[in-house]
């Protein structure tokens, strides 16, 4: 075997030559390729323009047949290709400007923790493990009530012209600046106003997040015994994982995550047996139940080494991530699923929709948030991934790409929530309150949860793909032989199928998802039988996705606390003072949990009162880095170029503005959080309540007077940071920017680089000639370890 | 140069063995991936890195380990939603 020490050195044409940049030591730290248009490049464009064309025909011109939702995953491939290669080079080459011959932040300190230079096909997947949580999974299936169009359109375009050209250029302006976090960044651009704004805006919509995250949650795990079983499990085996990591086995990552997979398989399975023995009824908990237990193990889990719970469980977490992600593709491409809703419903035009209220502008974006732009990502592509990067020009490939992969885990969701029947979604997603208002004089206090719901959806104004009303229809296996059930025996099967008591009112989009996964899944592997695992896999990964952002959150938001109170007393930021961490940890978790139960036993659905919150607050996070970015583009000199950030900004400004405009000032009950405060005061006022509905009055008063609060106290706060941006815009301008001159300070000084690696994906053939030289030329101990 | 002739060139595979080394070829990048993910791979590199300065004792995998979870604890973990 030859060692590349003693290969030769690669032979290169004078055009390769010429696009090979070097140190001054004449090492190749970089290559610019000019791009080349052979022939059979250009075929491959425009094949996959044409795949895309007619991907796109059949979503939106060929609607009044069902449409079988591999379009969707071919129209989002297609379309995602074609942004990479064109728009976010273009925003490279425009905005950006990476510059190889530059030391990365990760190259420069390299001190072998957060400074790591990581291969870019590493970081990836550390950077997409990151971003990609329950989010992407959850708003779409929410987002189904107006139909399949919206939400796909929304997912692909949203991620192409907004969240992939955020999450880009934050990382990238982050890595030009040490990896600053996007506070420090807010600080730096807007001054100190405007950086405590975005720093107090943050932290209150992560509680707002964490919240709503926990609640879908503990939606999915009330009432259920397997479920709460499989997922209670996993806290033991990220323990057991953590001490064979400290004690027996130190470093056998890979093994231990191997041992700690399979024992989550044999949770899931063992669960059914757990259920339906003695031990069920132990296990069958209330949803309050369930928020105490979260909140304690918030709390633990944020106190608690990280090497005995948060680590080994994110290993668990990410393996799931993947695995998940690539079954539920595979059984996308195999059993291509036929959309069973229509393409637009009614819900898209009033604000009657059961699952939440408000028309299709601007909820249809504050409801699918995350898989098209979230906020909480340019925390991620600030302060952790910039650190890593290796090139600058891998930017691309890791914000831009990252973004596109989450995008598409979000097309998928979707796919699985369009492709159940629409009386069984609308069935699960409608909480009691609206079931019983929905039936009207149809609903009974004796019938069954499944007899009020098919009562419900007879009334439901909504229409089916032919225009008719939606009937609820379920195909299921009874005594060897395939049957069509309807109405309430069919909802029952369901609840059979999956291993659940029931299904009915199980909002908050992990419990469709998941049946909409079992129902792809069974006809890949296992058939019926199989069913009940699969549902209970796909629940379980998305409690592990919940747990796993529950307690990291916690943490982050309590060293924020901790930073914020160390300003008037220096100890709180000694993070390894316990008196001061349990302080802290118990104020953030004691929030959160507050928040949660409101959530939980709000009269009228957490889910529909507090998710518009939760969006609200995500995309008020991605216009407050949206906002900081533009700032850096115009003192950069590139004020031609400022459309690029602009163009989302400006979307997600009118929508999340529309949106809380209206939660604050809309008179219709359905929507607006003061109307029905008033409301619903006038009703208590007028004495005709008694009992529950009297301490139901009282509940909906006190949770929207605090959700149309925070509503206000939003808006209000990025306003203000708006508004100091567009000082700090009016100055740089004035100082020269309006005539293209960079006026910017906080960019580090650039520092020369003596590595090499490629920038894409693959690598390109040339780009795999300097990687050989590299080998041999290079120091090989650049990046090795850490300095010294 | 395609991948495999890539990982041939590398001394990774012998491509006389045919498909086999094909099939090895992928084992190996499975392996390599997971390894870096997981962060295993990080001590080798360590000791490599460490036997460029043979006056000092480099550290056992356990105390490594122990001292990147120290590092661990007091650095925040960013997650999204």
């Amino acid at each position: 075997m030859t060692t590349t020490r003693d290969a030769q050195l690669p032979e290169y044409t004078p055009d390769e030559q010429a696009e090979i940049l070097r140190d001054d030591r004449g090492v190749p730290v970089g290559v610019v390729e000019r791009p080349r248009w052979t022939p059979a490049k250009v075929a491959l464009w425009i094949a996959i323009s044409l795949v895309g064309a007619a991907g796109w025909t059949m979503l939106a011109v060929v609607r009044g047949e069902r449409v079988s939702t591999i379009w969707f995953v071919v129209t989002a491939v297609a379309t995602y290709a074609i942004a990479y290669r064109f728009y976010a080079l273009y925003i490279q080459r425009r905005i950006m400007r990476p510059d190889d011959t530059r030391a990365t932040p990760a190259e420069r300190v390299n001190n072998g923790r957060d400074f790591d230079p990581t291969d870019r096909r590493v970081l990836y997947g550390h950077h997409f493990a990151a971003i990609a949580g329950a989010g992407p999974l959850v708003g779409p299936v929410l987002a189904a009530q107006m139909g399949y169009l919206p939400g796909t359109l929304w997912i692909i375009l949203g991620v192409v012209v907004a969240g992939g050209v955020q999450d880009m250029l934050v990382l990238f302006y982050s890595m030009r600046r040490g990896g600053r976090s996007l506070g420090q960044m807010a600080r730096d651009e807007v001054g100190r106003f405007g950086g405590t704004v975005a720093i107090v805006v943050v932290f209150v919509m992560l509680m707002i997040v964490l919240a709503v995250l926990a609640l879908v949650c503990v939606n999915a795990l009330a009432e259920s015994p397997w479920g709460v079983f499989s997922v209670g499990c996993t806290i033991p085996i990220a323990l057991l994982m953590g001490l064979y990591l400290r004690f027996l086995r130190p470093g056998r990552v890979s093994e231990v995550s191997a041992i700690g997979f399979v024992a989550l398989i044999a949770a899931i399975v063992g669960g059914r047996w757990v259920a339906e023995s003695s031990w069920g009824e132990l296990l069958h908990l209330t949803p309050t139940t369930l928020v105490v237990c979260m909140v304690i193990y918030g709390f633990l889990a944020a106190v608690l080494p990280v090497w005995l719970l948060l680590t080994p469980r994110d290993y668990l977490s990410t393996f799931m991530k993947v695995g998940t992600i690539v079954v539920l593709a595979v059984g996308i491409v195999v059993v291509r699923p036929v959309a069973q809703m229509p393409d637009v419903t009614e819900f898209a035009f009033n604000t009657e929709g059961p699952v939440f209220a408000g028309a299709l502008f601007p909820f249809l974006f504050i409801t699918i948030a995350c898989g098209a732009l979230s906020g909480m990502h340019a925390m991620v592509s600030s302060g952790t991934t910039p650190k890593m990067i290796q090139k600058e020009s891998q930017t691309r490939m890791i914000g831009y790409g990252g973004m596109l992969m989450e995008s598409f885990v979000a097309i998928m969701a979707l796919a699985a929530a369009v492709s159940l029947n629409q009386g069984v979604y609308f069935s699960m997603n409608m909480s009691p309150a609206a079931i019983q208002s929905t039936a009207g004089e149809s609903y009974s206090a004796d019938a069954t949860a499944e007899e009020n719901a098919e009562a419900a959806i007879a009334n439901l104004r909504v229409s089916d793909p032919a225009g008719d009303q939606p009937e609820i229809t379920w195909q299921t296996v009874v005594d060897g032989a395939d049957v069509t059930l309807t109405g309430a025996a069919a909802l029952a099967a369901v609840a059979t199928d999956v291993g659940e008591p029931s299904v009915v009112s199980r909002t908050g989009g992990a419990p469709t998802l998941a049946v909409g996964m079992a129902n792809i899944m069974h006809n890949v592997v296992g058939g019926k039988a199989m069913m009940s695992f699969w549902y209970h896999f796909a629940i379980m990964f998305e409690a592990l996705f919940i747990l796993s952002a529950v307690d990291a959150v916690t943490r982050v938001a309590r060293f924020q606390l901790g930073d914020a109170i160390g300003n008037a007393a220096p100890k709180f930021r000694d993070p390894s003072w316990r008196l001061g961490s349990w302080l802290t940890t118990g104020v953030v978790v004691a929030a959160w949990g507050s928040l949660l139960l409101m959530g939980v036993t709000d009269p009228n659905g957490g889910i529909r009162t507090l998710f518009p919150l939760f969006g609200i607050a995500n995309q008020l996070i991605a216009a407050c880095a949206l906002t900081v970015v533009t700032v850096m583009v115009v003192k950069k000199g590139y004020l031609r170029w400022v459309w690029i950030p602009l163009v989302p900004l400006v979307l997600d400004t009118a929508t999340t503005f529309t949106a809380s405009y209206q939660k604050i000032f809309s008179s219709d009950l359905a929507v607006g959080y003061w109307a029905l405060h008033q409301a619903t005061k006038d009703r208590i006022a007028a004495g005709d309540l008694s009992g529950q509905a009297l301490a139901d009055a009282h509940a909906t008063v006190r949770n929207t007077a605090i959700q149309g609060t925070l509503s206000v106290a939003f808006v209000v706060l990025v306003a203000l940071l708006m508004a100091a941006a567009l000082v700090s815009v009016v100055q740089a301008l004035r100082a020269g920017a309006a005539r293209g001159e960079d006026v910017e300070h906080s960019e580090d000084p650039p520092e020369p680089s003596h590595f090499y690696a490629p920038s894409g994906l693959g690598a390109h053939p040339l780009e795999r000639k300097v990687e050989a030289e590299y080998a041999v030329v290079g120091d090989p101990h650049l990046l090795a370890a850490g300095r010294h | 140069m395609g991948s495999v002739q890539a990982a041939a060139h590398r001394g990774w595979i012998d491509l006389s063995r045919g498909w086999w080394g094909r099939v090895r070829v992928v084992v190996r990048g499975v392996r390599w991936y997971v390894r870096e993910l997981t962060g295993e791979a990080a001590y080798d590199r360590y000791v490599a890195h460490a036997r460029t300065h043979p006056e000092r004792e480099p550290l056992t995998r356990a105390q490594w380990w122990r001292a990147r979870d120290d590092a661990r604890e007091s650095a925040a973990h960013e997650r999204c939603c």
